[in-house]
């Protein structure tokens, strides 16, 4: 296993939980740190908002590649839906920036 | 288990796929599979390459398409049964195509350029669906499946029909196909029972050979979509198959296929199939695992398909075309009382030599079962002889004496010495090839014959794949990058015609590239882009000739098309419909043929002279007094700079030096520098020796070299002692490149076996090392032979009926080496007085005046003029038309071409003609500013104020309104036909005040309307200047004498940069002035150090050393170029001497670009060889 990506300092929401939808401040993505599993090619567990999250399941998981002609709008990005901790949230790896960010959070 | 990918796309996907073939095989064989299905878009363009790649690579070929299906459900959710429609026969004839413009063929430009998606999504009605062949039974239904779905839909994006999948499904594996597939693109819209619907209908047609495919696309519906799709295939109990819907073979080409579906969609990137990730690449086994480890079933089931497709396509047998023979005849028997009748009617008498030797062929021709075939051919070449139209065999068929005997060639090969054993070889059942070139305004009479006789469904004409060169590829990259039309075409056109994979060497190297935008690093990545688009597929074309018969209907054997005009091709090219064992030959079209036809029809309809140009005397000594003087202007094959150079030098006197003539000035002889030695042998400066005497009867005709790929077989045959047959196939073996070592053995082979018979070894090893240095570069004599009586015809005319024969040059544009601006300069060197244009003595074509001495320019030569003004003009005269391209050899001795020299109704002003003719404002000003009124007595810078006046409140052509009052003249929108307002007419009294047009403004306007200098050379304008420059005239270059520096100025007509023996790059300049055509040599240095001039220039000044001896011809070599408009300082002195996009006419007004419609030198990279046709002339 290998870790990558940068620790969160975001705070947690009154009631300790985010709300659906985008969890950064402005509907952003925001910076997590992910334990990656190489042998099965999938996130094991992910910090956000100084709690460990263990990714249960693997949902789903896609690749968005795009931009490649322009000058700065290149995306290469690898995402999972993962279930952890009670919720569902999508991660992300950007291939460019080298690192991980939790996306969306669904439920 | 391993896996097999049952759904790629190559390259042949055209738009929709980047693959190159060779890549993906070799990658699929890396990663250990079996095997490897091609599916690409709407056809099986793909198919023979991709089979012989996998062959070769040790995998097992699958051959499939992916095609556009008509719904399965109806609008009203009700399934599609076979009671519902008729079911459609592959054969089944649509109406007549519409022609492409662009020539393409039709189905690209609307689908294939255009993405199937776009096409359905534009309204084609229609979902994918992949159909694989199990076996060769399951490959005929595919050809007859895909033939349908073109067929049927003439004009439009093809579409499969359910019906016809019903007839033609068997021996097929069925896949629900990728998200544009029904099932699937149904469940994505929330339709589920229209995907269980139409899985059902699929189930129906195609049994347990359906399966529902899962694609995991790694997009963020692609785990929904797959848990939904092997939903249904569960409920249906249907078998699921994993598919990787492979578009590229490593995922760093993701870019260039989103650049070609950029291009085939005709929008800028992203890509417009709404891609949005790289993932369509070639996975592999283990990366398919892992993606469809939820679903094994589904991966297994690739393999297993996989191991179920069994298709041998049968390569490299032969499948000859039947023959309708009489009642009691067989092939062979009616051939041989063919060959006899014709050898009876060649040779008289009749010698044993010729029956001895046409037994000896005629007995290959039966073991080899090619009797069928030459009894076709011979149907065809009959058909033409008895309809007048004139036509020549040619290529290694002229080799032989059957060919001769039924007339399809006409270079006797006994007296040529050409050897049977070049054209067919006994020791190898090949494919015969035989081209035949026919009178090209009457070719498709032939054609037609072919058709009707050989039957609508036997016959097909054979495609060509055009490939992405450097040009396109920056055009097609920079399109998908964004850029506007403009930028696209000031990147584009100045990029040379060369490999695209170049495109970074020609920037680093080419000095007319030096500024070119790309040296900005800014477009590094569109430069990359373009590099790699190199050799891509751009589109499909129709071979110039190419024709395929077959014994079956072809859709069992091919898949077919329509094109352009009409015809169906196939969708191979010659090599594949050639590996398929289909017969091919080539009905081509020569421009030579319809010019000599129209000279003979001249002549005899001048001077009641009838002309049989097959049957001239090749001794004629005007013949090679015309030859030997390089004024080979318009001679087919001997016209250009490099042959009328070689003629100075080579000083031709009879037929065989014609031949060597044709067979030297090749890329071969030149690079292997044969042209030299032979030429000193031919005068006598350089002993002949042969190192073997064998060896001297067989090079006595070309001095102790060998010339032809004939000598070679000979000399094997007499130093080794190989039979004919064995020394060809030596011949061929020599011919492809080996190795060192191959080569070596090769030779030992051939000096033992020439020992063994008593030869010296030294001398064996001589010849060995002569044949070996030769082989490969010797020309095939027959083909020649047969070049050398088309020109000897030529040169015939040229030198007896001059303006006749001229009269068929310029009247057969475009074709040949020069432009007719230069064409008609020669004539009137050659003596001829030109005529100017006339409305009351000009034809619609150039004209014989004066009994032979002076030649009329025609109206066709207008610009803007359209058939039916020049008809409406001529006729208007109370004259016939005649259109002498298209009548071109039709049956001599037919009514003349009426000469205008004495008009029933002549013109009388202005508006009489405006009035008769009704032609448009634009021609009736063209005309005017030409000078065509001229003989009215009013000046041609009144008329030119006058046409405004004259049309003024006319409606314009092709927007008049049908009606009573209308002229019963072809009213299209383009025929170049108005309504002028006749009100006014030539009352419009004398604008005496408009001053005379100064003499080189009236040949700007000649050179811009018509193309051609009429009233005087452009040069003439600065004699006196280019005199004081020390300028030595073409003309007296051949008195000046060798090693001298001279200065020569001129136009630039053509250039070429051939490949040369030394392997640096040398350009050929051919320079025109008033007195003659020159050549300049420029060689790499001076090259780099003028190229921008020698890219950019219209007039030349060259400053250089005269060659002028029998070693190199009459040449200037170039020391330093110049422009000479620059030199001058004044270019306005000089018709269309400006800088590029100027207008040296000082606002005189008309249309379209640059006023100089001559050949610009835009073949920097062609072949010094003489190209017969070109881009044809604005005018």
């Amino acid at each position: 296993m290998s870790r990558g990506g940068a620790t969160s300092s975001d705070t947690p929401g009154p009631n300790g939980r985010a709300r659906e939808g985008r969890p950064g401040p402005d509907g952003q993505a925001v910076p997590v740190a992910v334990v990656w599993d190489e042998l099965q090619r999938r996130p094991v567990t992910f910090v956000w908002r100084r709690r460990r999250y263990q990714v249960e399941r693997v949902l789903d998981t896609w690749v968005v590649e795009t931009g490649w002609w322009k000058d700065d709008g290149h995306i290469s990005r690898s995402y999972w839906r993962v279930r952890a901790g009670g919720r569902v949230v999508d991660l992300r790896y950007d291939r460019i920036g080298k690192a991980w960010a939790l996306e969306k959070v669904l439920s | 288990m391993s896996f097999v990918h049952l759904h790629a796309h190559t390259s042949f996907s055209f738009g929709d796929g980047a693959c190159r073939i060779p890549e993906l095989v070799a990658a699929a064989a890396g990663m250990g599979m079996p095997a490897l299905a091609a599916t690409d878009h709407e056809g099986l363009y793909g198919a023979v390459r991709f089979y012989q790649a996998c062959k070769a690579a040790g995998i097992k070929p699958i051959v499939g398409v992916e095609l556009t299906v008509e719904p399965a459900v109806g609008a009203d959710g009700r399934p599609w049964s076979p009671g519902t429609d008729a079911p459609a026969r592959a054969t089944d004839a649509a109406p007549a195509a519409h022609p492409s413009p662009d020539g393409r063929i039709r189905h690209l430009t609307g689908a294939a350029t255009m993405p199937p998606s776009a096409a359905n999504a534009a309204g084609a009605g229609g979902h994918h669906l992949v159909l694989l062949a199990r076996d060769y039974k399951g490959w005929s239904n595919l050809c007859r499946i895909v033939s349908a779905a073109h067929l049927g839909h003439p004009g439009e994006p093809p579409l499969a029909r359910l019906a016809t999948l019903a007839e033609h499904g068997g021996h097929l594996v069925a896949l629900s196909g990728c998200r544009r597939g029904e099932v699937w693109s149904r469940l994505l819209a929330g339709d589920k029972a229209g995907a269980r619907v139409a899985a059902a209908v699929f189930r129906d047609i195609f049994g347990r050979e359906f399966y529902v495919e899962l694609q995991h696309e790694l997009l963020p519906d692609s785990g929904a979509s797959l848990r939904a799709l092997d939903l249904l295939a569960h409920e249906l109990r249907l078998p699921t198959v994993a598919t990787g819907d492979v578009h590229y073979t490593v995922k760093a080409d993701a870019g260039l296929h989103d650049v070609l579906a950029a291009e085939a969609a005709n929008q800028p990137l992203p890509n417009p199939l709404g891609r949005k990730n790289a993932e369509l690449y070639l996975k592999s086994p283990a990366q398919m695992r892992r993606l469809f480890q939820r679903y094994p079933e589904a991966y297994a089931n690739a393999a297993r398909i996989g191991a179920r497709c069994n298709l041998d396509l049968g390569l490299g047998r032969l499948l000859f075309p039947a023959y309708p023979l009489p009642p009691g005849e067989t092939a062979f028997s009616l051939l041989w009382k063919r060959c006899f009748k014709g050898a009876a009617e060649r040779y008289r008498p009749l010698t044993a030599e010729v029956t001895a030797r046409l037994e000896r062929e005629l007995k290959v021709v039966e073991e080899l079962g090619f009797a069928e075939y030459f009894l076709a051919v011979h149907d065809i070449v009959e058909f033409a002889r008895g309809r007048g139209i004139y036509y020549s065999g040619r290529g290694s068929a002229g080799n032989s004496i059957v060919s001769y005997v039924l007339r399809v060639t006409d270079a006797d090969p006994i007296a040529n010495e050409l050897l049977f054993e070049r054209f067919l070889n006994p020791a190898r059942r090949e494919m015969p090839d035989v081209d035949i070139d026919f009178c090209s305004a009457r070719r498709d009479e032939v054609i037609q014959f072919i058709y009707e006789r050989f039957g609508h469904d036997k016959v097909a004409m054979v495609a060509t794949v055009n490939t992405v060169r450097a040009p396109s590829a920056v055009r097609i990259a920079s399109r998908a990058f964004g850029f506007t039309p403009d930028e696209v075409n000031g990147l584009s056109k100045r990029v040379p015609w060369g490999s695209a994979a170049k495109l970074g060497e020609m920037l680093a190297e080419r000095p007319e590239l030096t500024d070119h935008e790309f040296q900005d690093p800014h477009y590094s990545r569109l430069v990359r882009v373009a590099e790699r688009l190199s050799g891509f597929p751009a589109h499909l074309g129709t071979h110039l000739g190419g024709f395929i018969l077959s014994r079956d209907p072809l859709t069992d054997r091919v898949p077919l098309q329509w094109a352009a005009k009409g015809v169906v091709v196939t969708q191979f090219d010659k090599d594949d419909v050639e590996a398929l064992g289909l017969v091919k030959m080539d009905i081509l079209a020569l421009k030579m043929h319809s010019a000599i036809a129209e000279a003979v029809r001249r002549i005899e309809a001048r001077t009641g002279e009838k002309v049989s140009a097959w049957e001239l005397p090749r001794d004629d000594p005007e013949v090679y007094k015309l030859i030997r003087s390089a004024r080979t202007v318009g001679l087919f094959q001997l016209e250009s700079s490099g042959q009328r150079n070689l003629a100075t030098r080579l000083q031709e006197r009879d037929f065989e030096d014609v031949i060597a003539a044709i067979s030297l000035f090749r890329p071969g002889p030149l690079q292997a520098d044969m042209i030299a030695p032979f030429i000193r042998r031919r005068h006598g400066r350089e002993p002949v020796t042969v190192p073997h005497p064998a060896m001297e009867r067989i090079l006595r005709r070309t001095y102790g070299v060998i010339v032809y790929q004939e000598q070679v077989i000979e000399v094997a045959a007499a130093v080794a002692g190989f039979s004919l047959a064995e020394g060809d196939l030596l011949r061929r073996t020599m011919t492809h490149e080996r190795s060192m070592e191959e080569m070596d053995e090769i030779g030992r082979t051939f000096v033992a076996k020439a020992v063994a018979r008593g030869v010296e070894r030294g001398a064996a090893e001589e010849v060995f090392r002569q044949l070996r240095g030769f082989a490969a570069y010797g020309f095939n004599k027959a083909h020649a032979a047969c070049f050398a009586i088309v020109c000897n015809a030529s040169a015939w005319l040229k030198a007896h009926y001059p303006a006749e024969f001229y009269c068929g040059i310029l009247n057969n544009q475009p074709m040949g080496f020069y432009s007719p601006r230069v064409v008609l300069n020669d004539a009137r060197r050659f003596g001829l007085a030109v005529l100017p244009l006339d409305v009351n003595l000009s034809g619609e074509w150039f004209e014989v005046e004066e009994g032979g001495t002076a030649l009329r320019v025609g109206l066709a030569y207008v610009k803007e003029m359209s058939g039916a003004a020049r008809r409406a003009i001529v006729e208007g005269r109370g004259e016939h038309g005649s259109d002498h391209r298209s009548r071109a050899g039709e049956g001599v001795g037919e009514p003349s071409p009426v000469p205008a020299a004495d008009p029933a109704r002549p013109y009388v002003s202005l508006a009489d003609f405006v009035g008769r003719t009704r032609v448009s404002r634009e021609i009736t000003e063209n005309l005017a500013r030409l000078g065509a009124f001229d003989a009215l007595g009013v000046r041609r810078e009144e008329l030119v104020a006058q046409v405004p006046l004259l049309y003024a409140g006319a409606r314009p052509a092709g927007r008049r309104q049908a009606g009573a009052d209308q002229p019963a003249l072809p009213a299209t929108a383009d025929d170049g036909l108005d309504q002028p307002r006749l009100a006014l007419d030539e009352k419009l009294g004398p604008l005496t005040f408009l001053p005379d047009w100064p003499a080189q403004r009236r040949v700007s306007i000649e050179l811009e309307l018509l193309g051609l200098n009429v009233s005087a050379h452009p040069l003439r304008f600065v004699q006196a200047q280019i005199e004081a420059l020390g300028v030595t005239p073409m003309g007296r270059l051949p008195e000046v004498r060798h090693g001298r520096r001279v200065r020569v100025a001129g136009v630039l007509e053509r250039a070429q940069m051939p490949w040369i023996r030394s392997g640096h790059r040398t350009m050929f300049l051919t320079l025109e002035d008033e007195t003659e055509l020159g050549q300049v040599v420029v060689f790499n240095d001076v090259y780099l150090k003028y190229g921008r001039v020698l890219k950019n220039a219209i007039y030349l000044l060259v400053e250089g050393e005269l060659q002028n001896d029998e070693e190199h011809g009459l040449a200037v070599v170039a020391h330093k170029v110049m422009d000479l408009t620059e030199v001058l300082g004044r270019s306005e002195a000089l018709p269309g001497g400006g800088r590029g996009g100027s207008d040296p006419r000082g606002g005189a007004g008309g249309a379209g670009g640059g006023p100089f419609s001559y050949q610009r030198p835009d073949a920097w990279e062609l072949p010094a060889v003489e190209p017969r046709t070109r881009p044809g002339r604005t005018g």
